[in-house]
């Protein structure tokens, strides 16, 4: 296929305090071709595509961007989309309470005089829908009451309304079943043959084996290959988004393991954005004593969303929880607590830490019981049990009364880490324990799990680091898909075996 | 030296000062400043507000706000008017029912706020309304008065000539600085305004938590009418009308944190004295009310932009 290059990027380099998010990253595309890009979740495909889009602005980083062989400088958003790149993001990122022609052309109705046109609106509106192939609603209904495909098609009809030679889709499909998917590649097959090129961020290998011309990986900010579909197969592609060395810098021990303590069965999450979606789909697993169960799984897999609801933190649609065999309803944290549940959250910022209080309050919060009686505090008691886990888990500080604002992520992560060690629970769930932390506190977070499981305590720990999980990790379940695509145990273990179930 | 420098770094140093310069400025125009007749009264108003500022304390705790104080203030003392006027009941019971006004919109503001998910300023501001509502509903807008004379000592003068009210206050709010310092209901308030999510992940009992603030604050103003209308004599279905905003005011001059998640006890008792002492000592030097409200909204932006600011300077620490 001679088709001439409309969009280089080349050598791109961008980096952020203490991360080389991208090194020389180079990718081509073809006028009318369908470019397929993977990589696993950090790999820096968010960031390259920023790059393009005109969120990083010229200067942030290094390296060209041509198009139609010209040289492009953008200074922002607007820069971009006027060189005729055109984006679609995974979430929806429109006004859910205007209608689908005022969203269309949000920032430049038609207007007649100072006021805006309607009946222009209504008729170029029709013409991108119909486009799109969004012919069963009026151009007046409103966005919140479409289905989430169908937002998805008038996130698409945007975009091609401001007439784009680049078309970027990142994980279009997420929000789809797969008859709407494949609507949507109808339409993306149409596009390719009026000459747009279309980038498709996808983990999906079956989409990018029934749809791709071609595809490039990207690993660890480095573009690996660009190769022709016909030139490949899943297994080279996995292969190139994940093959590097493992080191040991992992204390893991062998732990005896002991029976099952919880029993997940059955379990249906839904959807945190899209309406009358599950997330999670009838999962069900087990935990054992001194266990650690890895959970993988790419981004927006679900992973949070299911232990949240195990946890009781968000709701569950179904499903029921066995702790040593017994049937326990949890609806709340403090119902999961009272069952033995502990959860170190994703985003400590978020809701893992009370950044304006000290060390010693945040550790004593969910253990307010320990160090009160009727409802009465006593601070001396405070003082002693919070000392106990902050030199039991080597906190750094100046003392128990230092604020949690100005601790550094690792003391932070090591703070929440304390709080629900005091619980004494049977199963502590992690989510993401090591994010965001230096090497030498992540090592000392990882002795402190080996320590807990040897004490018999379950855990869980989600990541999405494979080398942390295969060095840490018993067992490792990978998440794709909203099921539980498939465990490993630890003679299995592999980067290439967790990739492929968790790219599905 | 050392502890002249904590004073000077204590957050309500930034109120006491300009606190004092004032009583000294107003002192110097007018010597009767300090005297007994106008120390009395000052405190006795203090006193009232206090006790609504103290129940905003609670609210402001968890990040919260209460705009109903005002109405409840109103309708306790249309209340314990009624119990008198219209059903003869001795003066204990009566005090009792207008602290049930109090209780029962507080229920009622935590019924909403946590039953429908509304903020609490509008929750507090339907009630505000509602309440206010039934204040005139009750006596077609007529005032009460007449009221028994054991009623009335209750307004009036106790041990050593001071006001029953300025009692009550000190002992309320010296109870009040003890909840938040050693209990685990004054530390979960402050949890729930520092982060709610962190609270709520945390086992701490945020709905119950944000009810039974609501409660306090609906009790404390209740009392701070109950003993108003004890004073003044009569019950007036107006009573109270912005009243909150004295008591918010107050609060947030004082250093007491608007988004929640801290508190000071001492800074609310200066933030009170501050508000009530430019009432009066503008009207000593001669100042017109209407410059008065000037000069309160200046203090009051002055006082949300330092807060703000110390909140910014928090989070971007790391």
């Amino acid at each position: 296929m001679a088709n001439e290059a409309i969009l280089e990027m080349r050598n791109i380099t961008k980096k952020f305090p203490g991360v080389l998010a991208l090194d020389k990253v180079s990718i081509t595309a073809y006028k009318g071709e369908i470019h397929a890009l993977c990589g696993e979740n950090g790999a820096g495909k968010s960031t390259l595509m920023k790059v393009l889009s005109g969120s990083y602005e010229e200067g942030s980083y290094e390296g060209e961007i041509w198009i139609g062989g010209k040289q492009q400088h953008f200074k922002g958003p607007a820069d971009s989309e006027a060189a005729g790149i055109g984006m679609i993001y995974q979430e929806i990122s429109m006004h859910l309470d205007m209608s689908i022609a005022e969203n269309l052309f949000l920032g430049r109705w038609p207007k007649k005089g100072r006021f805006v046109d309607w009946k222009k609106l209504d008729a170029d509106a029709r013409k991108y829908m119909e486009m799109v192939g969004l012919t069963d609603v009026e151009p007046s209904a409103i966005l919140r009451q479409l289905g989430a495909s169908q937002q998805q098609l008038v996130s698409i009809a945007r975009a091609l309304s401001k007439d784009p030679q680049i078309l970027v889709l990142d994980e279009p499909t997420s929000p789809l079943t797969s008859r709407e998917a494949d609507k949507l590649f109808d339409i993306l097959y149409s596009l390719r043959n009026r000459g747009i090129a279309c980038i498709l961020i996808t983990h999906k290998m079956d989409e990018v084996f029934a749809h791709a011309d071609r595809v490039t990986v990207i690993r660890d900010g480095k573009s690996i290959s660009t190769r022709p579909l016909s030139e490949t197969d899943s297994n080279q592609i996995i292969k190139d988004m994940v093959g590097r060395e493992i080191t040991n810098l992992y204390p893991k021990e062998e732990v005896p393991i002991g029976e099952a303590i919880l029993e997940v069965r059955n379990f249906s999450v839904p959807h945190p954005t899209v309406p009358r979606r599950k997330i999670i789909e009838e999962a069900s697993f087990t935990l054992h004593a001194g266990e650690i169960l890895g959970i993988a799984g790419l981004v927006g897999a679900g992973r949070s969303e299911l232990v949240n609801a195990i946890f009781g933190k968000a709701a569950k649609l179904s499903g029921e929880v066995y702790i040593r065999g017994e049937k326990k309803e949890i609806h709340s944290p403090r119902d999961a607590m009272r069952d033995g549940i502990g959860l170190v959250t994703e985003e400590r910022k978020v809701d893992g830490i009370l950044m304006g209080m000290s060390i010693a309050q945040n550790i004593t919060l969910p253990n307010l019981n320990q160090v009160s009686r009727h409802g009465i505090m006593n601070l001396k008691k405070e003082r002693g049990f919070s000392q106990k886990y902050f030199d039991a888990l080597h906190i750094k500080a100046p003392s128990l009364e230092t604020l949690m604002q100005q601790l550094s992520g690792g003391n932070q992560q090591k703070v929440v880490f304390a709080k629900w060690i005091a619980q004494n629970p049977l199963i502590l769930i992690l989510d993401e324990p090591t994010r965001g932390i230096d090497v030498s506190a992540k090592y000392e977070i990882y002795k402190i799990m080996v320590d807990l499981a040897r004490q018999g305590m379950g855990i869980i720990m989600i990541s999405s680091e494979l080398p942390e999980l295969l060095s840490m990790a018993d067992r490792i379940m990978v998440i794709a898909n909203n099921r539980i695509s498939g465990t490993l145990n630890r003679d299995e273990f592999s980067q290439e075996k967790i990739m492929a179930l968790a790219a599905v | 030296m050392g502890r002249l420098k904590k004073l000077t770094r204590m957050r309500e140093t930034g109120v006491l000062i300009p606190l004092l310069l004032l009583w000294i400025v107003t002192f110097a125009v007018n010597n009767s400043f300090f005297s007994r007749m106008n120390m009395t009264a000052l405190f006795r108003t203090v006193s009232i507000t206090l006790l609504g500022t103290l129940g905003e304390t609670f609210i402001f705790a968890c990040g919260m706000m209460d705009l109903s104080a005002g109405s409840v203030y109103g309708l306790a003392g249309m209340i314990v008017g009624v119990s008198f006027e219209f059903l003869g009941l001795p003066t204990p019971v009566a005090i009792l029912l207008g602290l049930c006004v109090g209780l029962a919109v507080g229920l009622l503001n935590g019924f909403i706020v946590n039953r429908f998910g509304l903020p609490a300023f509008i929750a507090t501001m339907g009630t505000q309304y509602i309440a206010r509502g039934f204040c005139n509903v009750v006596t077609q807008g007529e005032s009460i008065t007449g009221f028994p004379s054991d009623f009335n000592a209750v307004g009036s003068f106790g041990f050593f000539r001071i006001p029953w009210s300025v009692y009550v206050a000190l002992i309320l709010a010296i109870l009040v600085y003890l909840v938040f310092k050693y209990t685990t209901f004054g530390r979960s308030l402050l949890a729930v305004g520092g982060n709610r999510e962190t609270a709520r992940v945390c086992g701490i009992p945020v709905k119950r938590v944000c009810n039974g603030s609501f409660i306090i604050s609906g009790v404390f103003a209740a009392l701070a009418g109950i003993l108003s209308t004890a004073r003044l004599g009569t019950a007036q279905a107006s009573a109270g009308t912005g009243w909150e905003m004295t008591c918010i005011a107050a609060a947030i001059i004082g250093g007491v944190s608007m988004f929640g998640g801290y508190v000071t006890i001492f800074g609310a008792f200066i933030g009170v004295c501050l508000m009530e002492t430019l009432t009066v000592s503008m009207t000593m030097l001669r100042v017109s009310a209407y410059w008065q409200r000037v000069a309160i909204g200046i203090v009051i932006i002055f006082a949300v932009g330092i807060d703000t600011y110390r909140r910014k300077s928090l989070s971007g620490g790391r």
